[in-house]
């Protein structure tokens, strides 16, 4: 059995759909979580890409959240049964990450980490989230499992972490989108996430 | 036989790996191009709103790392095993995230088709990311951080490929550094190495045909 190291910061954000992995797998690894002033300053230069995180598999190192999710959702039968289907998990998670990083700058001023207006913000920001959502949902329909593709996959664990961060920064979104909040509650109510899930705490992002 | 249909602008960009590994496997397909002025149109079809898209009879793929990892698994240019695979993935996330923004804008900037669109866009870069001298060092700075990443692991590899054997990974990194060169005349001299990879690659027989035929693309 290889040693599992995952390297990141104390928040869910980019590394807890590999935790969830791990999890679901009821594979053993070590969860290191960094504190962003006082340790990370003295970590960061061992990053090859002074990112985080990274994943440690013995003594091979695999950077990029996407790339380390992908690698471990393979390895432990979370990646669709067959070709089409990893495509599509790979191709919503990457249509996924596009979508946070539009609306990113929405998220950020509502958070008060940045200035900004709000309301000129907003519009491009629900455009956004209809766009995204629709497309989502579609595929949701499409698979008719409940799961974006025949069963549960490390698409539907990354998936749900953005919801629940959705849900968290914009308080009308249950309202707006109560089908992805479903669809998101299916997800963490899992058997083999669900404990995990229920004792990790509120984590805003 | 499935039928395939890439759908992309008419450069290389993020469509071309696509098309290479086509050409390198024989398989017919349909490659969809349009010009910078159409994409307001055509977007309109593109169900997240953005491209490059492959149809594969009746279904889509979006994004063009899933399209290249479907391709490339379908044609024999993955890695060997998962652990390879990791780290071709890693490498193309790698390039994106170090050329977003401001170091990705100054290549659109400083391309022919940043003068395809329309004034108003100039004005929204401009207010956003100043002008292609404000720009440059952030593009440089990516230069500098992401081409040394890739020799260190061609040369962990040390097979003449990133990986074990030829992947779309090499497709891909030799045409970045296709694009590197059309960006900075002195990448050659900074990366000498780098230039030997391309040209090894792009010596594959089974695109020489493809190469040599297709028209140029800035980027």
């Amino acid at each position: 059995m290889p040693q599992y190291k995952l390297h990141y910061f104390d928040i869910r954000g980019m590394a807890e759909p590999a935790r969830l992995i791990f999890h679901f797998a009821g594979q053993e690894f070590e969860d290191l979580r960094y504190d962003r002033q006082a340790e990370w300053p003295k970590v960061k230069p061992t990053s090859e890409t002074g990112k985080a995180p990274w994943l440690d598999v013995d003594d091979e190192r695999i950077y990029e959240s996407l790339a380390l999710t992908r690698y471990l959702g393979r390895k432990f039968n979370l990646a669709g049964k067959d070709e089409m289907e990893s495509a599509q998990i790979d191709s919503i998670v990457d249509t996924c990450k596009d979508f946070f990083d539009e609306v990113q700058s929405y998220l950020s001023v509502k958070r008060a980490r940045s200035e900004g207006n709000l309301e000129e913000l907003r519009p491009k920001y629900d455009e956004t989230c209809k766009k995204w959502y629709t497309y989502l949902q579609s595929r949701l329909d499409k698979a008719k499992s409940g799961f974006i593709t025949s069963k549960i996959s490390w698409g539907d664990f990354l998936l749900a972490e953005g919801i629940l961060t959705m849900q968290n920064f914009d308080e009308e979104f249950a309202g707006k989108y109560p089908k992805i909040v479903e669809y998101k509650d299916r997800v963490y109510s899992h058997p083999k996430i669900k404990e995990y899930i229920e004792k990790r705490g509120d984590l805003l992002y | 036989m499935p039928k395939y249909k890439l759908n992309y602008f008419d450069i290389r960009g993020f469509g071309e790996i696509p098309r290479l590994i086509f050409n390198y496997a024989g398989q017919e397909f349909e490659d969809r191009r349009w010009a910078y002025p159409d994409w307001p149109e055509v977007k309109h079809e593109s169900e997240t709103g953005k491209s490059p898209w492959l149809e594969v009879d009746d279904e889509r793929i979006y994004e063009s790392g899933a399209i290249n990892r479907y391709l490339a698994t379908t044609f024999g240019l993955a890695g060997k095993d998962p652990m390879e695979n990791a780290q071709i993935d890693s490498i193309f996330d790698i390039y994106k995230d170090a050329f977003k923004e401001a170091a990705g804008i100054y290549m659109w900037v400083k391309s022919p088709y940043y003068n395809q669109v329309p004034v108003f866009y100039h004005e929204i870069v401009e207010k956003q990311y100043g002008k292609l001298e404000d720009m440059k060092p952030k593009y440089d700075e990516a230069i500098e951080f992401y081409w040394p990443l890739v020799q260190k692991r061609l040369d962990k590899s040390g097979t003449g490929f990133f990986v074990s054997k030829l992947s779309w990974a090499d497709f891909f990194l030799a045409d970045k550094i296709e694009t590197a060169m059309n960006l900075d005349e002195n990448f050659e001299k900074k990366f000498p190495k780098m230039i030997e990879y391309k040209n090894r690659i792009h010596s594959e027989p089974k695109i020489q045909e493809y190469l040599k035929n297709r028209k140029e693309s800035f980027y």
